[in-house]
């Protein structure tokens, strides 16, 4: 049976009880962080980078060559 | 819905494993795909690219989705809820995007396996696929810190949902207080 001061301190126990309180500053800080990173992801995807190179661009060449066995010094 | 506690320390033990685990295997993924891009020893590239794929495969995949399912599991299971505090809805806006990404980046890594097993790559090869693969091998390993960061800390503060489960347990309702006994187990 862990003690009360034990079992707060460790993660994944009950949490405390506290009152309805306003937004806290870290998740409007954490937000702002979190949608400027989506919008440099979106940006890079959208300009031709990311995922697409699978799509289109230097994968095909090299997909067809592996097919073949060529080796490329 | 709540658990007992050997239970919940439990599932909390597993997720805590697969999750640290997880980010180590995306620091090895890191590792492999910086010394694939900048590395001038040809068969350290090609090897470095066949053990990303295999590590991805084998390892990243399976603690990804086993760290996302713990992760779950351990919220909505205890108190702490999967949308009461903003600590955990952090955690979940931060994990379920990497899992997606995770998933869609098993062709591109295997693709570039397959270029590696095949071809002798120069280091002009592929090249905007390396870089992306060293770009979200980082941002996936600065996800997993910060989501470890909000595990330990727990910063305080609840969501709306939060306040309102709060203030139905601190103040029930008669035929509230009837629903949550007949619920919980």
């Amino acid at each position: 049976m862990p003690s009360r001061h034990e079992s707060a301190s460790n993660a994944g126990t009950y949490p405390r009880s506290a009152s309805a309180a306003p937004m806290p500053g870290w998740v409007k800080i954490f937000g702002v962080i979190y949608l400027i990173a989506v919008a440099i992801f979106a940006a890079m995807h959208f300009a031709g980078g990311g995922i697409g190179y699978l799509d289109h661009g230097d994968m095909q060449g090299h997909a067809a060559a592996a097919e073949h066995g060529q080796h490329r010094p | 819905m709540t658990m007992a506690l050997d239970l919940r320390k439990f599932a909390l033990t597993v997720h805590v494993i697969v999750s640290v685990g997880w980010a180590g295997a995306v620091a090895a993924f890191l590792t492999l795909a910086v010394a694939g891009l900048v590395s001038p020893d040809i068969q350290l590239v090609r090897a470095s690219y066949l053990a990303m794929d295999l590590t991805y495969r084998i390892v990243v995949i399976p603690l990804g989705l086993a760290s996302l399912g713990t992760g779950l599991v351990s919220s909505l299971a205890t108190e702490w809820g999967l949308l009461r505090h903003y600590w955990v809805l952090a955690k979940l806006v931060l994990s379920i995007p990497a899992a997606i990404l995770m998933l869609v980046h098993v062709q591109p890594v295997g693709h570039m396996a397959g270029a590696a097993a095949a071809t002798m790559l120069s280091s002009d090869d592929l090249s905007g696929l390396r870089i992306q693969l060293v770009l979200y091998a980082g941002a996936a390993l600065l996800v997993l810190l910060v989501a470890t960061a909000l595990s330990t800390y727990k910063p305080r503060g609840r969501t709306r949902h939060g306040a309102r489960k709060l203030e139905q347990r601190n103040h029930p309702t008669p035929s509230a207080s009837q629903t949550a006994g007949a619920t919980r187990w």
